[in-house]
């Protein structure tokens, strides 16, 4: 006989369980930091999913998403447990360098005035950078992928120019320009602006020949044929430029301000490893991950509603 | 539709081709002839059916027509003014609808308002247009949700609602399956008698050269010339099965040299 589904809704509440008892029942290898706030939001957690699982027994959709979930969250709860018990427990994996799950969490509750104003920091300076160095690179790329002249002058300069990899910039960028943050909101846009410029061209000049042909026909004059024939046939590759110049982006971020900047959640880590406080650097991870992680699938929500008339697109 | 505008559509639109001749240099470097020495006079609100082997230039010469590319040598005139480039006055459709594929059916179908700036003052025309080619309901639809024959609806009336004086078909049917193609064949038939603007269409089709057209013009192999014009007279109305209507397949054929004379 099969058995229910359903009963799949208890996996995770019994993994979180166990992360609770063996976190409480072992105690801690050696010197350990203390844990202030892990267990009471896990036991919050805990709660939280058993009212949602005994109230998804009523309702089919919730109820399927739910069951859909439950592995993959089981799993989660359970490496969380297997880290737990790698580091703190035994400390297979050693202090400083591994901290436990618990110990990261803690770290970014009790450090979140520092961590709350290097993440904003970094947004700021994400932002900043790169909606100007999308911004000129669509502009860029729309004069070199439509006109011959324009190509002819600029295409050598981004062939030149682009390659190089924009922290390379670095010690240049921080001695012209008046202050670090300006420094390196220029590298970050100069990230950004290379597969931009780049997939925005090649976009526009192998915008389809018909296409243009049967807009001229319809009456159109340059105007039309540019900016609603030729830029919305390359939306699909200026997004992924977009999408390349954006993971561009933070890899630039992070190491401007590790290496210049005296801000930002890559300081932060840079500061953290200074002092041997690996959580902190964790904690720091974590946060990027949730930030990044957030900013894509918004650029891939903005995409989804830009490309509707698209077919097939990649999920995210 | 307003039909003051329809009967003003019937006067004008007289297309002379004079003299047209083109050539391509191909890739060894040797010059093509595509064209050569054509002359044809096609009346206001007439329907021809332009028809000949594949690669006589048909298409070649619809292009010119539509200004999307020069003449080596001669002109054409639409109503004594020659033709320079692409304009609305000349509609345009293509074996591919080539509808854009980033704007829906309403949107494909008001492309030719926007483009020439008239989109606030005749917007409300949007909807005759959609009726007109039947596809009512699939007003928000993308072009990739649409099957071939609607695709091609919605190409011809995205050309119409500029109300060109010339429409210009290049094997719009060509890419529809044989069912698909008899019912857009009927639905042409109908735009056209509802309008009456000046219609070229090159086909590969005797039946459907015939049956759309008032006239049907034959074209040699390369260099692509006029070998005759044969007027289509079907008194008893279009049926592909008539007498009349074999007999012109057969004299068609015949200028082909499909059929031995006699």
């Amino acid at each position: 006989m099969k058995i229910d589904r359903r009963f799949r809704l208890a996996w995770p509440f019994l993994a979180l369980m166990a992360v609770i008892l063996v976190d409480r029942l072992m105690p801690d290898h050696g010197f350990s930091y203390g844990t202030k706030y892990w267990i009471p939001v896990l036991l919050g957690v805990s709660a939280f999913y058993a009212v949602l699982a005994a109230s998804s027994l009523k309702k089919e959709n919730l109820q399927a998403r739910m069951v859909h979930r439950a592995p993959l969250l089981t799993v989660i709860f359970l490496v969380i447990c297997l880290l737990d018990l790698l580091t703190a427990k035994t400390s297979v994996l050693p202090l400083p360098y591994f901290p436990a799950p618990g110990q990261i969490f803690d770290v970014i509750i009790t450090d979140w005035k520092m961590l709350l104003k290097s993440a904003a920091y970094s947004l700021r300076m994400l932002g900043v950078g790169y909606l100007i160095g999308a911004s000129v690179g669509l502009v860029t790329g729309v004069l070199t992928g439509w006109s011959k002249r324009c190509s002819y002058w600029l295409s050598p300069l981004q062939r030149f120019i682009g390659p190089i990899p924009a922290t390379a910039w670095i010690p240049i960028a921080m001695t012209v320009f008046p202050t670090s943050f300006t420094a390196s909101t220029f590298i970050l846009a100069l990230s950004v602006w290379f597969p931009v410029t780049v997939m925005t061209g090649s976009g526009i000049a192998n915008t389809r020949r018909s296409y243009l042909e049967v807009a001229q026909t319809l009456g159109a004059d340059k105007k039309y044929l540019i900016f609603r024939v030729a830029v919305p046939a390359a939306l699909p590759n200026i997004f992924i430029g977009l999408f390349m110049g954006l993971g561009m982006s933070f890899v630039t971020l992070v190491t401007a301000e590790m290496l210049g900047v005296k801000a930002g959640l890559g300081w932060y880590i840079q500061w953290a490893e200074g002092w041997a406080e690996y959580r902190k650097v964790y904690a720091s991870l974590v946060l990027m991950a949730v930030i990044f992680s957030t900013i894509i699938t918004l650029l891939f929500k903005i995409r989804d509603k830009v490309l509707v008339w698209q077919k097939g697109l990649i999920k995210w | 539709m307003a039909e003051r505008a329809d009967k003003m559509v019937t006067e004008t639109g007289r297309i002379e081709i004079r003299n047209i001749g083109c050539s391509f240099k191909k890739q060894d470097g040797l010059l093509m002839t595509a064209l050569k020495g054509i002359d044809l006079t096609i009346k206001p609100g007439n329907f021809v059916s332009v028809i000949g082997p594949s690669g006589c230039g048909k298409s070649t010469l619809l292009r010119i027509v539509a200004g999307l590319q020069k003449p080596t040598s001669g002109e054409v005139r639409i109503d004594g003014v020659p033709v320079s480039g692409p304009g609305y006055e000349r509609g345009l459709v293509f074996q591919d609808p080539t509808l854009f594929p980033w704007l829906t059916v309403q949107e494909n179908i008001a492309s030719g308002l926007v483009a020439r700036g008239v989109y606030k003052t005749k917007k409300k025309e949007i909807s005759d247009y959609i009726r007109l080619v039947g596809l009512e309901g699939f007003e928000k639809s993308y072009p990739h949700q649409l099957s071939g024959g609607m695709a091609q609806r919605v190409a011809i009336a995205r050309a119409l609602i500029n109300r060109p004086k010339v429409l210009l078909l290049d094997e719009p049917l060509g890419a529809l399956d044989a069912f698909t193609r008899i019912r857009m064949q009927d639905e042409l038939l109908r735009i056209w008698q509802e309008r009456r603007n000046t219609v070229v269409l090159v086909t590969h089709d005797v039946d459907e050269a015939i049956y759309l057209g008032d006239e049907v013009v034959v074209m040699t192999p390369r260099p692509g010339q006029v070998q005759k014009v044969i007027p289509i007279e079907l008194p008893d109305g279009k049926d592909r099965g008539s007498e009349k209507f074999h007999f012109l397949r057969e004299q068609v054929l015949e200028v082909l040299h499909f059929k031995e004379a006699g």
